[in-house]
């Protein structure tokens, strides 16, 4: 180290500043920081490969000997305790992408009227008010959120129907908790879009609708989509509501009213009665593998999907 | 060529008179009416959802809520609605109070790196990108990770340790962002002054840019401990237990407030204890996530 | 409208000689005011120039004069009243909408819609349903801001793909086409080339044969060329309003006179 006084100056400032060699103490000290944080930011990294290698380390695709890959995934039924047992986690598949493209669906309507509502309409009083109340809304747990649903929906609905566990509850409050996602998402990108077009547009005399969808949403529709994306992530990803509220009947889903299991309650119901490394241990991880994969492909889309339009639409 | 409308009116100002077009009912300001009639419910929705389901829980828990309630732990032998939730309260203190120690470890540490020290665009991009998606990982698949690797392959078994470790990696990716964000919101021509003078890079940044980015740090550690405060889905198999009467260790199961929250409702439906335990988790939860933002926001102006 | 006025309306007493008349207006931003008692007309077929340093309120005065200053959250028209053709532009039940396709606006940076040349110019016109035959309005009124030889083999690629100049004048041409009397301008060439700048001065000294323009600039020397008339503003209030003689070549007004000989900025 003591070199390091005496040999040409280090550059290593921000700004290309030569000559300025530190003093060897504090050398030593920067040397540490930094090889410190490295270190953290190293392990960090490692933490997904961690994650995904131990994800895929204890999955089986396909699980039992003599099942194929479609069957696991499509065809059979999940009865581990039967004779034979079985593995398919086809119904979990179908029960997920009911409750969350149902969930999304509603809730992507209303997320762009409160996203209208925040970029255009509220005056600033208002709007300090919605915002954080709206991300408020994304802080409350999903239990909590499982919870109220259990205690409100179901019964309603148990007043003409069998069973209040249904897809149809778990998707509706599965669509309040992803709202404020996609609605924070879309007042951003409506917010994005200059002042100087819409003006233009009501300059002209038409509506404010007409300036709204001709031009501030198609210029917007790539921050909306990834905002949309995301909310199916999040919904892709949750366990306790749907856990409280689906019904958890290993079934095919044929309905809004019927009940259902999706992936992740399938998972967070059987993990606890499996043996380790049993046969029903690996199809649950790998189960479990599809879905991290799929959230995962999300992330990459909806990062894609940023970079290339919302950065090319800011000028 | 001009229609009805613009006749009338050119013959109206003909006349001398100062004319008044019957246009207000135009199709335009109906159409804008409802525009702007539709943004106002939706906002309201959005704004009394949250508010009528804490008013829900206060209504039907509020009752339940008492001292006892808070500091005594569930009578009987079993889970029966009876008694208090202390035990949860305190496994959940733990396990976020221990997983932070690990979180902020690791994910202060990175971000300062990737602030202050990485120069390559491609390993920030790597960086970022693998953070984001542990940031997307479900709370499930962080319990299966956690069961698989400390319960069964390190063999701490079912317990606090392991349970603080998941969470510690569940809070790991938003700490680890917050502090790469208020690192970077720290203007660079502050960074360049102190280089100018020649300071050592742990002087500049202890002295200059820490005290700056503290309290949007602060902030992002505050909301993803309440995160992981409510977060179930990652105990089910680290740590959670439905019902215990030992004290707090290391090696033995806990009881949290979300866990038992969801037991509960599992065992004995919507009784006023378990409104209790939801008011208080979700009350917790916001007042400390509100409390946050707005100690954020003030700091800005 | 793009017409003459008809005999009738012509026979009419000297005052239809100011297509836009501004009276006692005062304009406030969430209670700041503004622009104080603002009275000042404006006549029919001419140009004329609003002049006054930065932030003195031309551009708030001017979107009061076509309803768009409510646009604006916080903004409001405390007092005062506007006349378009002495109708009352203010008045309980007039349509916004209506007023903005009798007086245009084009604004400082041109803002061509996400949408192609062709659709850009019909957008408004459109909307409130002038469009008799498609083609041939979009050939006229691209005639109109002289873009025709320039875009006419490219209708329908994005507008995004123009030049600044260009855009500018797609976005006049838009303007023009909801067929408006009056047309206002908020410093259209400052976001422009010189170059630019010349073409729509140019463009502007030939509308104003058959629509009333007002423009807002603080180049003194763009005003000197094409402006027939023009209001001096400073600070929210009306210094002095006049043809181009009494204010730019001799004003009487000390405060004026020192804007226009250069001595202040």
């Amino acid at each position: 180290m003591a070199a390091t006084a005496q040999s040409a100056p280090r550059d290593d400032t921000h700004t290309g500043i030569v000559g300025l060699a530190p003093m060897e103490g504090a050398a030593l000290a920067d040397t540490l920081f930094r090889r410190a944080t490295l270190a953290a930011l190293c392990a960090s990294v490692a933490l997904l490969a961690l994650i995904v290698g131990f994800i895929v380390w204890e999955s089986r695709v396909p699980p039992a000997a003599g099942l194929s890959i479609a069957d696991f995934l499509f065809f059979e039924r999940w009865d581990p305790s039967g004779e034979p047992p079985q593995f398919g986690i086809g119904h979990a598949w179908a029960a997920t992408l009911f409750v969350v493209g149902l969930a999304v669906a509603m809730a992507t309507p209303l997320a762009i009227v409160i996203a209208i509502f925040i970029s255009e309409i509220a005056p600033p009083a208002a709007r300090a008010v919605a915002e954080p109340t709206l991300q408020l809304l994304a802080g409350i747990p999903a239990v909590v959120y499982g919870f109220v649903g259990y205690a409100t929906l179901v019964p309603f609905f148990e007043r003409w129907l069998p069973t209040g566990e249904t897809i149809l509850i778990a998707s509706i409050v599965l669509a309040l908790m992803v709202l404020p996602f996609i609605a924070a998402s879309a007042a951003e990108a409506f917010s994005l879009v200059a002042g100087d077009l819409r003006h233009a547009a009501l300059a002209l005399g038409v509506s404010r609708w007409r300036a709204f969808s001709r031009i501030t949403l198609r210029k917007a529709a790539p921050g909306v989509t990834a905002g949309v994306i995301l909310g199916m992530g999040r919904g892709l990803g949750e366990t306790l509501a749907v856990l409280m509220l689906a019904g958890n009947s290993p079934i095919f889903p044929d309905g809004l009213f019927s009940r259902g299991q999706p992936l992740t309650a399938l998972i967070a119901t059987d993990l606890g009665e499996s043996a380790v490394h049993s046969e029903r241990y690996y199809a649950l991880f790998s189960a479990g593998l599809l879905l991290m994969l799929t959230v995962i492909a999300i992330n990459i889309v909806v990062m894609h999907v940023k970079r290339r339009f919302i950065g090319a639409g800011r000028d | 060529m001009p229609d009805a409308t613009d006749l009338y009116f050119l013959e109206r100002a003909a006349a001398g008179s100062v004319a008044a077009p019957p246009f207000h009912y135009d199709r335009t300001a109906v159409s804008d009416f409802a525009y702007r009639a539709i943004a106002w419910i939706g906002g309201s929705i959005g704004v009394l959802v949250p508010v009528a389901i804490v008013a829900y829980l206060a209504w039907h828990g509020l009752s339940a809520i008492t001292p006892e309630f808070l500091f005594e732990p569930p009578r009987g032998s079993s889970l029966d609605g009876k008694g208090g939730i202390w035990p949860a309260i305190k496994g959940s203190l733990a396990l976020v109070g221990l997983g932070l120690v690990v979180a902020l470890t690791l994910g202060i540490g990175a971000g300062i790196y990737l602030a202050e020290f990485n120069r390559s665009p491609l390993v920030e991009r790597v960086s970022r990108f693998c953070i984001e998606s542990l940031a997307a990982v479900p709370g499930l698949v962080y319990s299966m990770f956690g069961y698989a690797l400390l319960v069964v392959t390190l063999r701490l078994r079912i317990s606090l340790l392991a349970g603080a470790l998941t969470l510690g990696f569940v809070m790991l990716p938003l700490i680890l962002i917050g502090t790469h964000e208020a690192l970077r919101a720290v203007d660079g021509r502050l960074r360049e002054a102190a280089h100018a003078l020649g300071v050592s890079h742990a002087c500049l940044f202890g002295r200059v840019v820490w005290p700056i980015a503290w309290p949007a740090i602060c902030t992002a550690i505050v909301l993803s401990a309440v995160h992981a405060l409510g977060a179930a889905a990652p105990l089910l198999y680290t740590a959670a237990t439905v019902f215990t009467k030992e004290s707090l260790g290391l090696e033995k199961p806990v009881m949290a407030l979300p866990t038992h929250l969801y037991f509960v409702t599992s065992e004995i439906g919507a009784t006023p204890y378990a409104f209790g335990t939801a008011l208080v988790l979700a009350l917790v939860v916001l007042a400390v996530s509100a409390l946050a933002l707005m100690t954020r926001r003030r700091k800005e102006i | 409208m793009n017409m003459p006025l008809p005999a009738a309306a012509l026979a009419a007493p000297a005052t239809e000689e100011y297509a836009l008349e501004a009276r006692n207006l005062t304009l406030a931003y969430d209670g700041v005011t503004r622009v104080r008692n603002a009275t000042a007309a404006f006549p029919r077929n001419r140009v004329t120039a609003i002049l006054g340093p930065s932030g003195c309120g031309k551009s708030t005065l001017l979107r009061a004069l076509n309803r768009t200053l409510e646009l604006i959250p916080g903004a409001s028209v405390a007092s005062g009243r506007v006349f378009l053709d002495r109708l009352e532009i203010y008045g309980s039940s007039v349509s916004p909408s209506w007023i903005r396709t009798h007086v245009g606006m084009l604004q400082q940076r041109p803002a061509p819609f996400p949408m192609s040349i062709e659709q850009n110019v019909l957008f408004g016109a459109r909307y409130h349903g002038y469009v008799r035959d498609r083609a041939a309005d979009v050939r006229h009124y691209l005639e109109l801001v002289g873009l025709w030889e320039e875009v006419h083999d490219r209708l329908q690629a994005s507008a995004y793909g123009l030049s600044g100049g260009q855009q500018q004048r797609l976005c006049l041409a838009r303007t023009l086409a909801v067929q408006p009397s009056v047309v206002l301008m908020d410093e259209p060439c400052s976001a422009l080339d010189p170059r630019a700048s010349a073409v729509i001065e140019r463009l502007i000294g030939t509308l104003a044969r058959d629509y009333t323009i007002v423009v807002v600039t603080h180049n003194i020397a763009q005003a000197k060329r094409i402006a027939d008339h023009c209001v001096f503003m400073l600070d929210g209030e009306i210094l002095a309003a006049g043809t181009r003689e009494e204010v730019l070549i001799d004003p009487r007004h000390r405060v004026v006179r020192d804007f226009v000989t250069g001595r202040i900025g």
